[in-house]
């Protein structure tokens, strides 16, 4: 199994292809799929973290984090893969009205006529018009996108990153934070109630990781300690979720690359072929009906209630 | 490379350099300096000024008008008697930088006995002038070997029992009284999360005088071993009826006893063991405190 169909990248669809332009696509979504795995990773860690804070409970810990991990890598997912279009490319005006294609092609020269034939020579047609199709690709490379779609996944990916970087951040940073936690309970006085109720653990639950009991006291010695430095940090985990991103909307080898034209044209001969099919079937459905010589009573009541059919 | 296959390509690069640094950043955090550890506690004392106050007054009020904090070094006076009913006094500093790098030190160290070694061999520069203190009070009173072991020890033994603990077992648990991080009569100060293996390194006890057995027993075999003259001392780790315990173990010819002691495999020397946490315990008079003693054997500091 390929690393590429972890993300719903069918590589079967690219057969026509020369070999060295489908290497070339398998590595690109191979690489993809593993940033996005990588992505899975560090929000499934960070999640384990905040857990971690939460619970106390490294069982509890793990299973949240996995849970966010396969949230994170399967959203991500979607993202990217509904980010795969057509704009720019002169597939978009068959691939979103099919009528273009049939029109182009002769297809509906066959009305009528379909029925003639056996389904493996309705399925060569189609693929024949699809050949063809492939030939007429012309690809605008300036074409504009959908700004709006692209700020909401930016959005989204973005907020994500930034709450992930703070789990990150916690642990990579968790000896330091302790630290600073313990120098704060030195200067509190043993009544103060975050003394008593955020740096003093219960005896039934010791502290794991951090010796706080709260994300947002770790926050601040987190952001008091590391203080400029912190905002580096997080601009570095936003880079890292944010480059694959980058990748599908601007790479114009994913963008307007092979297999997303494959897929649209995989797409259109799907909907070709069932398109004759259809015309097909439904000529012998008629003749079948017509040699039935159904009788219809329009004024019984009893005919109402049911069709009533008799031999003339 | 076309330029189309160059954007994908230095995406990627970019994508793992980044993953790399995080990685490498995140094992040289230490060194490099990025976290300030203090700022936190600073800001709290900034933001709520009744605090500031309290801790202004708490740093004006010196223990017996003799320890204060001056400029870039970190002041203090001990007074303690020694077995012989002498008393003495040893006036001491220790740079702050050395005080904050041996606390950061201690942080690195394993969360084992093997920290021990780690902490001695870091803190010998910063206790220099205290070492020199101890060396002049040798001198000037013409202590023998046995004198002047005392007299360490006895120095180490004179701050009231202090529990030293870490995140798993806080103050206020198991017995342990609360937070309250200073030597005090019974019931005694408690420090918490002091990790990793619950023990400050002989610089922090220099300064803040809390600790207890290992705790104790590492600073006086630290300065025992600092003075170069020929003592003869390391830590034992091993089990008496109370638990897990650590003592200072010192190697002294004619023991009045030979019940508690370790041999050391390595070197075929036998060690004395000395309790550290009780005031006026001395291994000559041979006052063994423990019934149990098993399990016992040599942490070899080097």
């Amino acid at each position: 199994m390929r690393l590429s169909d972890q993300i719903g990248i069918d590589s079967d669809i690219m057969q026509k292809l020369p070999a060295d332009v489908v290497k070339r696509q398998i590595f690109i979504f191979n690489g993809i799929s593993l940033m996005l795995l990588v992505v899975g990773l560090i929000s499934a860690v960070s999640a384990t973290v905040y857990a971690l804070i939460l619970f106390h409970s490294w069982l509890i810990a793990i299973g949240v984090g996995l849970f966010i991990g396969a949230v994170v890598f399967n959203l991500y997912r979607l993202f990217l893969m509904t980010g795969l279009d057509l704009k720019g490319s002169t597939l978009a005006h068959y691939h979103t009205k099919h009528e273009n294609h049939y029109r182009e092609h002769n297809l509906y020269a066959l009305d009528g006529t379909a029925y003639q034939h056996a389904d493996e020579v309705l399925k060569g047609w189609a693929v024949t018009a699809k050949d063809k199709l492939r030939s007429k690709i012309d690809v605008n490379p300036n074409a504009p996108r959908n700004l709006f779609t692209i700020a909401v996944r930016v959005f989204v990916m973005a907020l994500l990153a930034v709450i992930f970087a703070n789990g990150l951040e916690t642990l990579m940073f968790s000896q330091q934070i302790n630290m600073a936690l313990a120098d704060l309970k030195q200067v509190l006085p043993p009544e103060d109630w975050t003394y008593k109720y955020i740096l003093t653990p219960d005896p039934d639950e010791p502290f794991i990781l951090v010796n706080a009991n709260s994300l947002l006291l770790t926050f601040d010695a987190l952001a008091s300690g590391l203080g400029n430095w912190k905002l580096w940090m997080d601009i570095m985990v936003l880079a890292i979720y944010m480059i694959p991103l980058l990748i599908i909307y601007r790479s114009q080898e994913v963008r307007h690359g092979a297999y997303v034209q494959e897929l649209a044209l995989h797409e259109i001969n799907k909907t070709t072929y069932h398109y004759l099919i259809t015309q097909k079937y439904c000529h012998v459905i008629f003749t079948e009906i017509k040699d039935m010589k159904l009788y219809f009573n329009k004024y019984s009541n009893e005919a109402r209630r049911q069709i009533v059919t008799e031999q003339k | 490379m076309t330029r189309e296959k160059k954007y994908f390509n230095v995406s990627q690069l970019l994508f793992w350099a980044l993953i790399v640094l995080l990685i490498v950043l995140s094992f040289l955090k230490s060194d490099l300096g990025l976290f300030n550890e203090n700022e936190l506690t600073r800001r709290h004392l900034e933001e709520d000024s009744l605090n500031k106050i309290a801790r202004q007054e708490a740093e004006e009020q010196d223990d017996n008008g003799q320890d204060k904090d001056t400029g870039g070094t970190i002041k203090r006076t001990w007074k303690w008697e020694s077995f012989d009913g002498k008393t003495y006094t040893l006036e001491f500093t220790v740079p702050k930088k050395a005080y904050k790098s041996a606390r950061e030190n201690r942080l690195k160290q394993s969360p084992d006995p093997n920290c021990w070694a780690g902490m001695f061999r870091h803190d010998r520069a910063g206790l220099k002038d205290m070492v020199e203190g101890y060396r002049n009070i040798i001198e000037e009173q013409k202590l023998d070997y046995r004198q002047a072991m005392q007299m360490v020890v006895s120095s180490a033994q004179n701050f009231n029992y202090t529990y030293i603990t870490w995140g798993q077992e806080p103050c206020g648990s198991g017995g342990r009284p609360p937070q309250d991080c200073k030597p005090k009569p019974y019931p005694y100060g408690c420090c918490d999360n002091v990790e990793p293996f619950a023990v400050y390194s002989p610089l922090e006890y220099a300064v803040n005088g809390a600790g207890d057995c290992d705790t104790k027993a590492l600073f006086a075999m630290a300065i025992l071993k600092y003075l170069n003259m020929g003592f003869d001392a390391e830590m034992l780790m091993g089990q008496v009826e109370a638990g897990h315990h650590a003592m200072l173990g010192v190697c002294v010819p004619n023991p009045p006893y030979r019940d508690l002691s370790v041999r050391d495999m390595r070197s075929g020397k036998r060690y004395y063991a000395w309790e550290c946490t009780q005031r006026n315990n001395v291994a000559e008079l041979g006052a063994p405190v423990w019934k149990m003693f098993k399990n016992w054997e040599v942490v070899p500091i080097r």
